[in-house]
């Protein structure tokens, strides 16, 4: 029988210490369901952005003269590519109220949508398109349920979308009625809301645009870092003889992600900090117990000393004790914190005292993401660990320090 | 009993641990929930300075709605202080030589441009307009009197003011030319046409005059201001003769009225005026801005509510050490419980003495928690001054966040009442030991070892 | 042990002086006491209430240390040793019985005799788990509580719970056992058979045993006595 197991017995009878297990498990599982959701934030927000825009986003500016190709074959030399996507983006007006953007009782408008022009792999969900059809002709597009409602569209209607053409100092417009022929869904409601998916030869059609190129989307093999992927992008470019002044701009999806995602991040650090502190308030009762047990277990560190326990030993049992205790707290609060994670939506609306609080209005996602990852427990549980353990030095020392005599007889 | 009670209390300093422990717990809560208050407030202050009392958008017509009989009815109103009348429209925005252009994939709202028409004078009464004029800082105007007057070099284009985040994103400073382009629908307001209906374009050329601070984010890259009415303004170069001159006006009531009590004399007055009222089968609507805003401000008085419920965790764990305090004084006391027995000390005398105590405790330790928090909110600034320059610590980054310091607002209705629970919640943990006390058998406690 | 360690006395105090601060004043418990104990030897040492009997056994056990005078153990001076040298050789070379027991509630009669052996080893004592493990249920064996051994403290006798007491402090072969009035907590006939049970054990085990007693049948079953009286030891 170890010490260990002495201080096992201890904690079994005594409420107290189970109280402080229990302080340390709300700790836990608070910061661990509030870490597991903005990771999930960040990793929705960066699986979205790389599904929508690539790891690597070139936008190709105006003016470019050099030909698609150039930059194709310049990226296909990339190692670090797994594939590419080019795509036409041209913003257009819809003639019936709805979107997010301007759907104002103020004025009578215009709804903005983003086309998204693709071709290839991306425009499997397309009807492929006939060449020999009328340029006039309805084109088919992909639109979001949620958008389709909003316009009060149903798959087999038809949309007219005006834009003005490329190029015209005095705005020329460009018409094409498209027919919702499929539903698409992304990971994020704004998107969703504002962009719907057509082939990329009918916005060129439309816009009148030269080059009819306006985005590659690149995307990285497993593995590859985005900042590598996307300063060897550039590279490739200036390797490929492309002019400097028609380079694209490149980006990560970082940068993309923009202020969101830093915010996002932002938060996640903030946040943590915060409810780090439960965990602190936590171990800190945990060394106001300790000194307590020390107190109320004066006879018992008496008789270990006059066994011969030395100072060394009863700092060593007094720790093991407080680790012993956290742990337990943190088992507790891990399972706790796991329950909560699988049940986001009740947690949610008993905060928000019945109401949502994770509006996909404000902060973009549907439902509230969460994502568990065991580096961040592993920390999470370590740096608690550490703090128990340092926290537990005071009271072990009181306890190492305690004459043996004055504790055998209770003075 | 008292000065036994204290005595008991006082007698080890680690007892005074738990009371620290209640202290420190109500302290973390409330210093957090006093920040969060502050941005919530900077939050609302932001929405608040560009929106007024009341917001009135009339009721359709079918002639385009004119101001003047508005404006005049809205004079009669005694509960009304000012009114700004705004045309709110939107277009596509074209910055000839801008990277920044239409084929942006995720910023596709930076395309589209909300043109606000606006009376400057009128502006600068009901709103914080002026404000965000004098805190621009991309491209100020040199007169706010004059916001969209332009150099003397620019000639025969409108005077448009963009936020302070387009300026920079774009970017434009005062002088520079924008383009913005509206298709004409050729229709009535309110009511769209079917599809098919011929569209001409409408190219909105315009100058930059100059930038303000938009405090409201979600406005911050999408809202320009132009003039209203006249030779440069909105209705005249981008709407058209059958746009109506006005969508919406701006209410700032007297002071000390409630805007729903002044409900009632605007409809009147409009009744008065015969113009149709707003809300019914010819829509249009008077809210306030917090109804006008409702589901943004919904969202982060949601997000104070979920933090103050999650931190009050840290109450209830600190609580777990006062419990844990006056449990160990029972049993350590067991002896003296059964000897104040036995000299004839009734039960509900030996549990208000532990009662007694554990009120100590709770009190003291809300009292300090309650006294710090005070007095670290009322030199926050200071606070926040020693974790920047002595620790390197940003709270929050500047460059996220357009805060001046440290945003904290210390609500005393708030923070009494969580003390108040924080107390309750130390009480509700002392009913154990109490009651323990109180029960014990007299004999066996005499008896313990 | 060496032939040198063997002939030398287990225990050998010499010019022992302690003394404990009361309020303002000074209590001079011990004036130059001295004594000494070969191996094998049991006697009892008596004084009256007061008379400083637990001070010495607690100078002579390392749980305290002397204002002045020498302390040798099997020949090593011991008397100024540091806290943790001073409880390793409490550990492995000395043995306590106390009046009031001194055990450990929360765990098992087995596991109280087994917690020295813990203590002594301390790393490595996976290897040596068998073994302890066996000493101890031989220990409890001796003092015939092998089917208490699950038993708790709280649940055994007065009596027992000495027996396990003798025990613990003989199962790790002490040099030394010191028994601060082994039975003064217990009725006359109990207090008889544990006093002889513990003089029998130590003597089959070659342990001294110095046993502090106010009690003169205790100390006549003893092989000496010898008293303290105004701090010094009287008789020897």
């Amino acid at each position: 029988m170890s010490l260990l197991r002495l201080g096992w017995e201890w904690l079994r009878r005594r409420l107290i210490l189970w109280c402080a297990a229990g302080g340390i498990a709300l700790g836990i599982a608070v910061l661990f369901t509030v870490l597991a959701v903005f990771q999930g934030f960040v990793a929705k927000l960066e699986s979205s952005i790389k599904e929508a825009s690539g790891d690597v986003t070139c936008d190709v500016l105006r003016h470019t003269t050099t030909p698609q190709e150039q930059f194709t074959r310049a990226l296909e030399s990339v190692p670090g590519v797994d594939s590419i996507a080019v795509r036409l983006n041209w913003f257009g007006l819809v003639g019936r109220r709805g979107s997010r953007a301007v759907d104002d009782p103020r004025a009578a408008d215009q709804s903005g949508l983003l086309l998204v022009g693709v071709e290839g792999e991306e425009a499997r969900d397309l009807p492929a398109r006939d060449p020999a059809a009328a340029p006039d002709s309805p084109a088919p597009l992909l639109m979001s349920e949620v958008l389709a409602e909003r316009f009060g569209l149903k798959i087999g209607d038809s949309l007219e979308v005006t834009t003005f053409r490329f190029g015209a100092e005095a705005a020329q417009l460009g018409r094409r009625t498209f027919v919702l022929v499929k539903h698409f869904e992304t990971e994020r409601f704004d998107l969703d809301l504002e962009r719907a998916v057509v082939h990329r030869a009918d916005v060129a059609a439309l816009a009148g645009t030269a080059p009819d190129f306006s985005e590659i989307a690149v995307h990285a093999r497993p593995g590859v870092d985005a900042d590598e992927l996307a300063a060897a992008v550039e590279a490739a470019f200036l390797a490929a003889g492309i002019p400097e002044a028609e380079l694209p701009n490149v980006k990560t999806w970082r940068d993309q992600g923009g202020q969101l995602l830093r915010a996002a991040e932002d938060q996640k650090g903030m946040l943590g900090t915060v409810f780090f502190m439960i965990v602190l308030v936590a171990a800190y009762q945990l060394v106001a117990t300790l000194f307590l047990t020390v107190a109320e277990k004066r006879r018992e560190i008496g008789i270990l000393g006059a066994l011969g326990a030395g100072p060394g030993r009863i700092v060593g049992f007094f720790t093991g004790l407080a680790l012993l205790i956290t742990l337990c707290g943190c088992a507790a609060g891990l399972a706790l914190g796991v329950l909560l994670v699988e049940n986001l939506g009740v947690v949610e609306l008993f905060l928000g005292g019945g109401d949502r609080i994770f509006l996909p209005e404000i902060y973009k996602l549907k439902e509230i993401p969460a994502q568990v990852q065991f580096g961040s427990t592993l920390l999470l549980v370590g740096a608690t660990l550490i703090a128990a353990l340092l926290f537990s030095l005071l009271p072990a020392w009181r306890a190492a320090r305690l004459p043996i005599l004055r504790a055998l007889q209770r003075r | 009993m008292a000065r036994l009670a204290l005595s008991w209390l006082f007698r080890r300093p680690v007892q005074l641990l738990a009371v620290l422990g209640v202290a420190i717990g109500l302290l973390a809560l409330l210093v957090v929930l006093a920040v969060m208050n502050g941005l919530i407030e900077m939050n609302r202050d932001g929405v608040r300075a560009l929106s007024a009392d009341l917001h009135l958008i009339p009721a359709a017509t079918e002639a385009p709605a004119r101001y003047e009989p508005y404006g005049a009815a809205l004079a009669t109103v005694a509960e009304v202080a000012a009114a700004s009348p705004h045309l709110v429209a939107y277009a596509l925005l074209s910055v000839p030589g801008a990277s920044a252009n239409l084929s942006r994939t995720q910023n596709s709202d930076f395309a589209q441009l909300q043109v606000v028409g606006i009376d400057p004078e009128a502006e600068r009464l009901v709103t914080g307009f002026g404000a965000a004029l004098e805190k621009a800082a991309a491209s100020p105007v040199p007169d706010p009197a004059q916001p969209f007057a332009l150099p003397e070099e620019t000639f025969a284009r409108p005077g448009v003011l963009i936020s302070d985040a387009l300026a920079s994103g774009i970017p434009r400073r005062r002088g520079d030319p924008l383009r913005g382009v509206r298709i004409e629908l050729g229709a009535l307001p309110w009511r769209l046409p079917p599809a098919g209906t011929e569209l001409r374009p409408v190219n909105g050329k315009f100058t930059i005059a100059g930038s303000y601070q938009a405090s409201d984010y979600r406005v911050a890259l999408d809202r320009v201001y132009m003039q209203r009415t006249g030779e440069n303004g909105l209705r005249t170069n981008l709407l058209g003769s059958k746009a109506p001159d006005f969508t919406e006006v701006l209410i700032r009531l007297q002071p000390g009225v409630d805007p729903e009590a002044a409900k009632a004399p605007i409809l009147a007055a409009l009744e008065r005026a015969g113009l149709p009222p707003p809300g019914g089968a010819q829509g249009g609507e008077l809210v306030t801005w917090q109804e006008r805003n409702l589901s943004f401000l919904s969202a982060i008085e949601n997000e104070r509510k979920m933090i103050k419920l999650v931190l009050f965790f840290i109450v209830i764990v600190a609580s777990f050490g006062l419990f844990a305090v006056l449990s160990a004084l029972v049993r350590e006391k067991v002896r003296d419980l059964g000897v104040l027995a036995a000299l004839g000390c009734t039960p509900l005398q030996r549990g208000s003495l532990v009662l007694g105590i554990g009120t100590v405790a709770a009190a003291t330790g809300t009292g300090l928690g309650l006294g710090g928090a005070w007095l670290l909110v009322r030199h926050k600034d200071a606070v926040n001054d020693f974790l920047r320059e002595r620790m390197g610590i940003e709270i929050f980054a500047p460059d996220l966040y357009v805060v001046d310091g440290l945003p904290a607002v210390w609500d005393a209705s708030a923070a009494g009442a969580l003390a108040l629970g924080a107390f309750a919640v130390g009480m509700l943990f002392a009913a154990g030991p109490t009651l323990r006390a109180a029960l014990l058998d007299p004999v066996e406690a005499l008896r313990y070892e | 042990m060496s032939e040198a360690r063997s002939a030398a006395p287990v225990i050998a105090a010499q010019g022992l002086d302690k003394s404990y601060r009361v309020g303002a004043s000074t209590l001079q418990v011990l004036k130059g006491a001295a004594l000494s104990l070969d191996a094998g030897e049991t006697c009892a040492l008596m004084g009256s209430s007061g008379s400083g009997k637990s001070t010495l056994l607690h100078l002579l056990g390392l749980m305290d240390r002397p204002d002045a005078g020498e302390i040798l153990l099997s020949g090593e001076a011991v008397q100024n040793l540091g806290a943790r040298r001073a409880a390793k050789i409490r550990a492995a070379r000395l043995g306590f019985v106390f009046q009031q027991f001194q055990l450990l509630h929360e765990i098992s009669a087995f596991e109280n005799v087994l917690l020295p052996r813990r203590i002594a080893t301390g790393a490595s004592w996976w290897s040596r788990r068998g073994q302890e493990r066996e000493a101890a249920r031989a220990a409890l064996e001796a003092v015939g509580l092998t089917e208490r051994a699950r038993h708790r403290p709280t649940q055994l006798s007065g009596g027992e719970q000495q027996r396990v007491a003798i025990a613990r402090a003989l199962v790790g072969q002490p040099q030394l056992l010191l028994a601060d009035e082994p039975t003064g907590n217990l009725d006359r006939r109990t207090g008889q058979e544990v006093l002889e049970l513990l003089l029998r054990l130590a003597r089959e085990r070659g342990a001294a045993v110095l046993l502090a007693t106010h009690d003169p049948e205790v100390a006549a079953a003893c092989q000496r006595t010898v008293r303290l009286r105004e701090g010094r030891v009287v008789t020897s």
